[in-house]
């Protein structure tokens, strides 16, 4: 089932089934790979299929995963992440082919992005992340002594319904390893955008652990498909959503009483760039790291920036940076060209290039600087004044008007694809006092200020509800054992169950010998 | 300080301009210009506008272009439709014009509204009718109009509302009226004027926006009410099927149409307006009927118009038949910019060309965020 084709073949199958499952029937779309065209097979599946499907991978579960021991499990996907490390592993080559094909991104980018990625499923990352997520992960097998004088044991779900989005390749991996680890069952709705990484990654787990993976069903349908949702949803203990915020929302909103439902929706990344980051000695390297930051992934993460704020004072002045911004773009663009949009992407850049000429028409100090035969990059400079009576349409005069967040948060987004807004203000904290309505919405902050700042500028930010500050150039790559928009990524799964403390000694009572 | 041959005097010069643009309608009308003509009359308007429209030239600055450096009209930098909303574009004096038409204003932007100045609306008025005889009147003088959207008593800052009025008063017959005022639709009065029209075995032709249309249907439905349109009868509507309220398809609503009123599609006439141009564009169905029995539903410009499409990526002109995104040049808006881009997609064929409309937004890849998706989360 699901048998990887030799190489010569044109058809892929780009789901994962357990053992023994046969769908009835089967579909295929084509895509336009460098070696030319291929076909991808998924099955196609009702509601009755998915019910069938669901129970199957809850019995898989009681029996395999449930009586493995979190080390052991640990062990099973550390091991399946390894077999990513080398380039001539047939499913890692595979995908470094169709993933570019289907979802547009530049070949080199997604092998060297999907490589760094898988690095941080081997061992010693996953250990590290248990144990930051968890103090005592043999919890997860049985009851242990807790600090309450009594005992604890963690019970994750039985079956996770996931729904995956195709934004950025391999994001799935990581709800995988987590609901594996608190040994969950999984039942994942890929993308057709980006069915492979999913799929493929069981596959990977098949290879090493068959009777493991049968816990792990992956198929693409579309979207918004009640028939295959509903009961996929009604047979699971814990939903987990990727996708924009209509969607998580729309999840969100039909899974029943204490489920655990953990949504991924849409969130916007920032940037803050310091006077310090601005020397003689540091301004190459930190226009640099925020050009990677902007071209990783053409910004489709919610990890990405869509602003940077850039500190007057230093010995470059933000529009000098904005201007070397754009040179670093162009030199990203002829080495990871970005992908091929649609129409309607074209044009919201467009636009959005246009709504920023009209600001500096109309006298503002606002500039374009763009790639020069399209819309392959955009650097959208503006001012922020600290003086809130400024003219500037964005920030200040929401502050001073009192604007709603809609208008606070609309000046802070770019319509992606390398477009960036580029914000100059006299001090980063007032940037972050503009944030305060943006609540919910924020996520990454990627910054670069000296030490004596840091913790300051984190401290304001956590106020403003952002979740991650990490350092300028490493936006797209969250570490091991983060906590996506705030959250525990395992303990959010889990239900603790106590046994107090007496309740050993009261036991002992019973016991005939005991003095 | 200027480039114009012509000197400094803007009401010389917009005298000159002015009757250019006319010379050129009445010498062409609505056929093909030769492209020599074409291009001399827009490099003179361009400069024109260059000199004295102060906004305009900065943008053209911005794209440096000048009227000296221009090799052709296609180099003319477009004005983005937003550009109406946030500069003023005119090179007369605002409070010396006759007119000023407005856009709904309801899509991006918010409040704004795109503006477009008019001194005085000689070659609009000219530009109006010219087409409006060729592409909808081919066959007669006057037909009798009822005209079932604001008219020009209502709205001054329309222009469709003008183009209604202008229609009635120049090609309309007795018996001809206005079937809208504060109220909404003038139901009677509708009801009436298609009675009158099925005893007199008359001609009619009902004209007004798309959603009308809607309204209309649904109240004749709910009444029960249907006509048999004498032969030549025609529904003008512009705004398009598409775009409006009800969940239904194009080819759905003139299949009612046709059971509703017995006006069949290839009576059915669709006009392309934009408050930014100061011409209208045409489907050519009505045309092709009375010239050659066809029926070509593909949109045509008169000859001081020429429409081009765009990649959407690079801003350059795409090959014939791929899709892009919409240029209009339009000799006779000549007081603010001839060119205009637009946020429509479209494509030309050998018979005229195709309007896709607006591009529909881009479906989000994932968990980064898109603007449409704040302002609509927000709103809920």
């Amino acid at each position: 089932m699901g048998g990887f084709p030799a190489s010569s073949t044109a058809t892929i199958d780009v789901f994962h089934l357990p053992s023994g499952v046969e769908p009835a029937e089967y579909a295929t779309y084509d895509v336009a790979t460098a070696q030319g065209a291929r076909q991808l097979r998924y099955p196609v599946l009702n509601g009755p299929a998915i019910t069938a499907l669901a129970r199957r991978l809850t019995e898989v579960r009681a029996r395999r995963l449930a009586a493995m021991s979190v080390n052991d499990i640990l062990d099973v996907l550390a091991r399946a992440a390894e077999l990513w490390t080398d380039p001539d592993f047939e499913l890692r080559r595979h995908a470094e082919l169709l993933i570019p094909a289907i979802t547009g991104y530049q070949s080199d980018m997604v092998r060297i992005e999907l490589k760094r990625y898988m690095r941080q499923f081997r061992r010693r990352e996953l250990l590290r992340f248990l144990d930051a997520e968890i103090g005592q992960p043999a919890m997860l097998d049985g009851f242990r002594p807790n600090k309450a004088g009594g005992y604890s044991r963690y019970v994750g779900p039985r079956l996770t319904y996931q729904v995956f989005s195709s934004n950025v390749p391999g994001i799935p991996v990581w709800s995988m390893v987590m609901t594996l680890l608190v040994k969950g069952a999984i039942l994942g709705k890929s993308s057709f955008s980006e069915p492979v990484m999913p799929a493929f990654f069981a596959r990977s787990i098949a290879m090493i652990d068959p009777e493991l993976a049968d816990a792990i069903a992956v198929v693409p349908w579309k979207g918004g498909s009640q028939e295959l949702e509903d009961p996929a949803i009604d047979a699971a203990d814990a939903v987990i959503v990727y996708g924009s915020s209509t969607t998580t929302k729309l999840i969100a909103g039909k899974v029943a009483g204490a489920k655990p439902c953990l949504g991924y929706g849409a969130k916007i990344g920032l940037a803050f760039i310091g006077r310090e980051a601005l020397r003689p000695d540091t301004y190459a390297d930190t226009v640099h790291r925020a050009a990677v930051d902007i071209a990783t992934y053409d910004q489709q993460s919610c990890l990405a920036p869509q602003t940077i704020f850039v500190e007057t004072g230093g010995a470059l002045a933000p529009r000098e940076v904005a201007q070397l911004l754009g040179g670093e773009l162009e030199g990203q663009q002829r080495k990871y060209p970005r992908a091929v949009l649609s129409d309607a992407e074209n044009m919201a850049i467009q636009r959005a290039r246009t709504n920023t000429e009209m600001q500096a028409l109309m006298g503002g100090s606002d500039a374009v600087i763009a790639s020069r035969n399209g819309t392959a990059w955009t650097v959208l400079y503006r001012e922020l004044e600290a003086d809130a009576g400024a003219e500037d349409a964005g920030l200040a005069a929401a502050a001073a008007t009192g604007l709603g967040a809609a208008e606070t948060l609309t000046s802070l987004l770019s319509p992606l694809n390398r477009t960036i807004n580029v914000v100059a203000v006299p001090d980063l904290m007032d940037a972050v006092g503009q944030l305060a309505n943006c609540r919910g919405w924020l996520q990454s902050c990627g910054v670069a200020v000296d030490s004596s700042r840091l913790f300051g500028l984190a401290d304001a930010l956590a106020q403003v509800g952002v979740d991650r500050v990490c350092p300028l150039g490493e936006m797209d790559r969250a570490k091991s054992g983060w906590h996506h928009d705030g959250g525990f990524n395992l303990i959010d799964l889990l239900r603790a169950v106590d046994i107090e403390r007496g309740s050993d000694t009261y036991s002992d009572s019973f016991d005939l010998d005991m003095e | 300080m200027t480039a114009m041959t012509g000197g400094t005097d803007v009401k010389a010069d917009a005298g000159r301009i002015k009757q250019e643009i006319l010379d050129f309608i009445h010498t062409y009308g609505c056929e093909q210009a030769p492209d020599e003509a074409f291009d001399a009359l827009a490099r003179d308007v361009f400069t024109y506008q260059y000199t004295y429209d102060l906004p305009y030239r900065r943008y053209c600055a911005a794209k440096r272009i000048t009227p000296a450096s221009l090799r052709g009209w296609r180099e003319i930098p477009p004005m983005p439709v937003d550009g109406f909303k946030h500069l003023t574009l005119s090179t007369i004096p605002t409070d010396q014009c006759e007119a000023v038409f407005m856009t709904s204003g309801t899509t991006h932007g918010g409040a704004m509204r795109g503006r477009n100045f008019h001194p005085d609306l000689e070659v609009w008025d000219e530009s109006m009718i010219v087409p409006f005889r060729h592409f909808i009147m081919p066959d007669r003088e006057r037909i009798r109009i009822a005209v079932i959207s604001p008219a020009w008593d209502m709205n001054q800052n329309s222009s469709l509302s003008r183009y209604l009025t202008k229609a009635v008063e120049q090609c309309g017959s007795e018996g001809s009226g206005i079937y809208f005022d504060e109220h909404g639709l003038k139901f009677d009065g509708i009801i009436d004027f298609l009675n009158r029209a099925v005893a007199d075995q008359e001609p009619v032709m009902l004209m007004g926006v798309s959603s009308s249309y809607l309204y209309l249907l649904d109240y004749l439905h709910e009444h029960d009410l249907t006509f048999a349109l004498a032969a030549d009868s025609r529904l003008f509507d512009t705004g398009g099927f598409k775009s409006t309220k009800r969940d239904i398809t194009e080819d759905q609503m003139l299949a009612e149409l046709e059971q509703t009123l017995g006006v069949p599609r290839h009576h059915c006439v669709n006009m392309y307006g934009m408050t930014e141009l100061s011409s209208q564009i045409y489907d050519q169905n009505i045309l092709s009927w009375y010239t050659d029995g066809t029926s070509n539903y593909l949109k045509a410009n008169p000859s001081w118009v020429r429409t081009v499409f765009l990649d959407p990526n690079t801003l350059t002109p795409v090959k014939d038949g791929e899709t892009g995104v919409i240029a209009h040049y339009d000799l006779a808006n000549w007081n603010s910019c001839i060119g205009i881009l637009t946020e429509d997609l479209g494509h030309r064929t050998p018979d005229g060309f195709l309007l896709q409309g607006r591009a529909k937004g881009a479906e989000a890849r994932g968990c980064s965020i898109a603007v449409d998706e704040v302002i609509s989360a927000n709103r809920g």
